[in-house]
């Protein structure tokens, strides 16, 4: 079997659209919205959301597999928390499948970008945890811990109690990506340097240009969600408390916001 | 995986809104862009496409040309972006290697309209760069 496969040999039934983040985001531009994410004021806010969610799981999944089959070198432990990850991972895309039906969507009504997977061509088993488990599963801190707030605001505990369910789960997983970054790293300070970096170009891709604020800043739009109104935020929220139960630390966390800010100059 | 979607005859919580309907007329337009890409008619073609997309379009239809022609064609997926639908289709007739193209169709001016393609019949997917 072939290792770090690339991006565009990732099996996908036929039926299936995919389309690169830079079209997809082209796609959002052409219809007059941001380029980034579906927005939370947008009406297919949820199923959007869900949807992006579910394929990441997917793609998370496969990356821990591949993760474990590329370095067959790493310590035993290494690989131990990447099967159990890819274990994790496969029960919440089968949360998020569910859950795309709750909302009134189905696997496949949105394409699926090759974001996650991307960060699976790094060569360094210390990059790739920096990358997906700290970078992307950080984000999926935010997404998810903005997801339960609307819920509860939605009275919905469906949703709610499921990506509660979840992000229990990936506050394990960036805590196992910052635990091994540092050890697979120790003694080799610039090791650890790309790692950082890598994360940080990863951060960088999805600070959404002032599309993210903390939760606090977060102004507040009337929105309708089915058949319910809520008052909610316009932006993409970072989750302070979810992020250092996940092992973040404040100036890590005080960065990231910064980083969100800062772009919205531009 | 069981128990997916609208049941009534299961327990549990049933879904809370109902899915997006696929609007036939994108449908309709796809179906005839893939009728008139499958004639290389390049002209047909390109009053169906915004503007800053119709030399893609030519260069579509001459790849179609050459390899083709085509008298049959199958739409293989579909999914949206918001309001704007991705189509991957597929052009067939017997002797020629099968023609896979992904569109982007938009609403514009009151009329679905091609607003992207790529041409994946040589690539090993979408996200080939
Ligand atoms: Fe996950
Ligand atoms: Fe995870």
């Amino acid at each position: 079997m072939q290792r770090f496969l690339p991006v565009d040999k990732l099996a996908r039934p036929e039926n299936y659209i995919l389309v690169s983040l830079d079209r997809m985001r082209q796609a959002r531009v052409d219809q007059g919205l941001t380029p980034f994410n579906a927005m939370p004021y947008e009406e297919d806010f949820l199923r959007a959301r869900l949807h992006g969610i579910c394929a990441g799981e997917m793609q998370a999944m496969e990356a821990a597999g591949r993760t474990l089959f590329d370095f067959p070198d790493a310590p035993w432990e290494f690989q131990l928390d990447m099967a159990r990850q890819v274990w994790d991972e496969s029960r919440h895309a089968e949360i998020y499948m569910k859950l795309l039906e709750y909302v009134g969507s189905y696997l496949g009504e949105f394409p699926e970008s090759e974001v996650l997977w991307s960060c699976t061509q790094v060569d360094d088993p210390a990059c790739r945890v920096a990358g997906i488990n700290r970078g992307l599963e950080g984000l999926a801190c935010d997404v998810f811990e903005q997801l339960i707030r609307l819920a509860q605001k939605m009275g919905d505990p469906v949703i709610e109690r499921a990506v509660d369910y979840v992000l229990a789960d990936e506050i394990t997983h960036v805590r196992m990506g910052s635990k091994w970054m540092r050890k697979l790293t120790e003694g080799d300070p610039e090791r650890l340097k790309r790692a950082q970096q890598f994360q940080e170009n990863i951060d960088n891709l999805f600070n959404f240009s002032g599309g993210r604020t903390t939760q606090e800043e977060a102004a507040q739009v009337h929105q309708k969600l089915g058949d319910k109104e809520i008052e909610f935020d316009s932006t993409l929220t970072i989750a302070r408390e979810a992020r250092l139960l996940a092992g973040f630390n404040e100036e890590e966390i005080e960065r990231l916001v910064k980083a969100a800010s800062r772009s919205a100059a531009y | 995986m069981p128990d997916l979607g609208f049941r009534k005859n299961v327990m549990g919580p049933q879904p809370i809104a109902e899915r997006t309907a696929t609007p036939p007329e994108m449908l309709e337009a796809a179906n005839r862009f893939l009728q008139l890409l499958a004639e290389a008619d390049a002209d047909g073609l390109c009053a169906m496409t915004v503007e800053q997309t119709r030399d893609e379009v030519s260069r579509l239809a001459e790849a179609v040309r050459q390899a083709g022609p085509y008298n049959e064609n199958r739409i293989v997926a579909s999914a949206r972006t918001n309001r704007h639908y991705w189509i991957k289709a597929e052009l067939k007739a017997s002797g020629a290697k099968p023609f896979l193209v992904q569109l982007r169709l938009g609403e514009h001016d009151g009329r679905w309209k091609i607003w992207e393609t790529m041409n994946l019949t040589d690539a090993r997917s979408a996200w080939t760069r």
